[in-house]
């Protein structure tokens, strides 16, 4: 049984790791903004932590709440020249942001260990530090998303001139999605590194991109179940049907168009719909039936 | 409640003069109307009071403070709402979650406090739904509060965007022809409700293009043609004006 559990620990903590990105990237998609920065925001999370941790003999925690603080920094300066973007001009400009930072980091030898990445970090930080960094996010995620917050996201996100004209701040809310996603991301990153013991920067390129992107599209972008349903199902499909591993770019590819396709809300919040519908219909037709009672 | 003023306001789009020289005053407790032939520049004003459009020339104020240079978001939050032309739903949000969007009270709660789902949040919350739950009894849509806004029909949508701009507590309501579409019974209704919300001391701007609804409903009416003001006053003063006859109504008798 002791077993059967720690055989399957890595694969759990592989899982909360892509939960903490598509939670990343769940939090700008719900603010209306197409931001693909996750994977770059990740990365200057993981280098954060790992040059903190190598290089100056940081503690673990500090380290990992450093990354964060990195991300969310990056991020914070990113969101200013993006707020005179929209759709998919932001998309474009930071898919270039991440294939900058890569960049940056394989040629900035000195301090990020160029190609070869950092290594040797020690592997300080287990499952339950997972279980209590995904806790964290989703809490407070779905705190947020259940108040003003998520209301200012969601009206953004379907019409930012009805937004603006309830006196929501727009560039204020879309502010505070990216620091969130950037906290995130880097935190995640960070956790990366300290439990893969390295740093390496094509983990954080293209793959990583499409790949969290296809978590949220499946799971969702308006309920925080959304993106961690999509990161369970994406993680763990190559895992069961073990062919389909090599193909993973390929499955995510196809299962972002047919989602796309049939499921334009994704799983969660498609069902969320449903069943709204649903209690919707019942009570119209109790309303007609006592109608038709009373005639 | 405060008095909307608008003083030699213009707007010129390239080579078109949409609007010109415009002064006008929206009092609080009256229906001032404000009608013209399609592209005499009405929506433009909406969108120029509402900061969505900057001025070329011209002062608006509310009260005694210039609002022409914020941004739209701040214009609504000092309390100008609108309502849309061509209807602007949140498709996917409920009929309740819609008005609260418009609650704007919770924003007192601080970020952590939010973020850690604290009592203070909860109280904001509860207080947010409670007001647009008495929104929706006003305006007889109590039982449509889980409804998603994109599936109701036209005249419940042009009622939620009203509901919607009351959540905002306005001073001034703007109506971008909130009776197009609508029948004669159903307009008188929502004549009604603006009656009720101007006798509450809110200043309403409604543009109409139904005379008959303007001429009954309007305290007092401006008209413009081509972006230039051709009358103001009362509406049996405006009606009898040969200006506003011909350029309005074609020189048709109304």
């Amino acid at each position: 049984m002791i077993d059967f559990i720690t055989g399957y620990l890595p694969l759990l903590n592989l899982v909360i790791l892509n939960c903490g990105l598509a939670l990343s990237q769940y939090v700008v998609l719900r603010a209306g903004v197409f931001s693909l920065a996750t994977a770059g925001l990740a990365s200057i999370g993981a280098y954060a932590a790992g040059i903190l941790i190598l290089r100056a003999g940081v503690p673990t925690l500090v380290s990992v709440l450093g990354g964060a603080a990195a991300g969310m920094i990056v991020a914070l300066i990113l969101s200013l020249p993006l707020a005179r973007l929209r759709g998919v001009f932001q998309a474009i400009a930071t898919v270039a942001l991440v294939q900058i930072i890569l960049s940056v980091a394989l040629y900035a030898d000195d301090i990020t260990g160029g190609a070869n990445g950092l290594n040797g970090i020690p592997q300080l930080v287990g499952t339950p530090a997972l279980l209590l960094f995904a806790a964290i996010s989703i809490y407070g995620l779905w705190s947020l998303g259940r108040g003003r917050v998520g209301t200012a996201f969601d009206a953004i996100r379907q019409d930012e001139t009805v937004a603006v004209s309830l006196g929501i701040a727009v560039a204020r809310y879309q502010a505070l999605a990216f620091a969130l996603s950037g906290a995130i991301a880097g935190a995640a990153g960070a956790l990366m590194a300290c439990h893969n013991h390295s740093v390496v920067p094509e983990e954080f390129g293209f793959d990583m991109l499409t790949t969290v992107l296809a978590y949220v599209v499946l799971g969702g972008r308006q309920s925080v179940a959304g993106p961690v349903v999509g990161a369970v199902i994406l993680s763990l499909l190559p895992e069961i049907a073990r062919p389909l591993a090599d193909n993973r770019m390929i499955i995510h590819g196809l299962l972002i168009m047919l989602a796309i396709i049939y499921l334009p809300h994704g799983i969660v919040d498609s069902i969320v719909i449903a069943r709204r519908r649903a209690a919707n219909g019942a009570a119209a037709s109790v309303v007609t039936k006592a109608a038709d009672g009373h005639a | 409640m405060a008095t909307l003023k608008l003083s030699g306001v213009s707007r010129r789009f390239g080579g078109v003069q949409a609007v010109k020289d415009l002064s006008m005053t929206v009092e609080p407790g009256r229906i001032t109307g404000l009608i013209g032939p399609n592209g005499a520049g009405k929506t433009t004003v909406v969108n120029l009071i509402t900061g969505l459009l900057k001025l070329t020339a011209g002062t608006i104020s509310l009260g005694d403070r210039d609002i022409h240079e914020l941004p739209p978001y701040r214009v609504a939050q000092l309390g100008i709402a609108r309502t849309f032309q061509n209807i602007r739903l949140l498709r996917n949000a409920s009929v309740l979650d819609s008005i609260v969007a418009g609650c704007r009270q919770e924003e007192a709660v601080p970020l952590y406090a939010q973020a850690l789902g604290l009592p203070a949040m909860r109280r904001a919350r509860a207080a947010s739904i409670e007001r647009a739950r008495a929104l929706m009894a006003e305006m007889s849509m109590s039982e449509y509060g889980t409804h998603l806004a994109g599936e109701l029909s036209y005249g419940h949508q042009r009622r939620l965007e009203i509901m919607r701009a009351l959540a905002l507590n306005p001073a001034v309501l703007l109506l971008d022809e909130p009776v197009a579409g609508m029948n004669d019974a159903e307009a008188e209704e929502l004549g009604r409700v603006f009656r009720r919300l101007a006798a509450r001391g809110i200043a309403i701007l409604l543009i109409e293009h139904n005379m008959r609804f303007v001429m009954a409903l309007c305290d007092e009416i401006y008209v413009v043609a081509t972006g230039e003001l051709i009358d103001h006053g009362q509406p049996d003063k405006v009606r009898a004006n040969p200006r506003v006859i011909e350029a309005y109504l074609g020189g048709e008798a109304c």
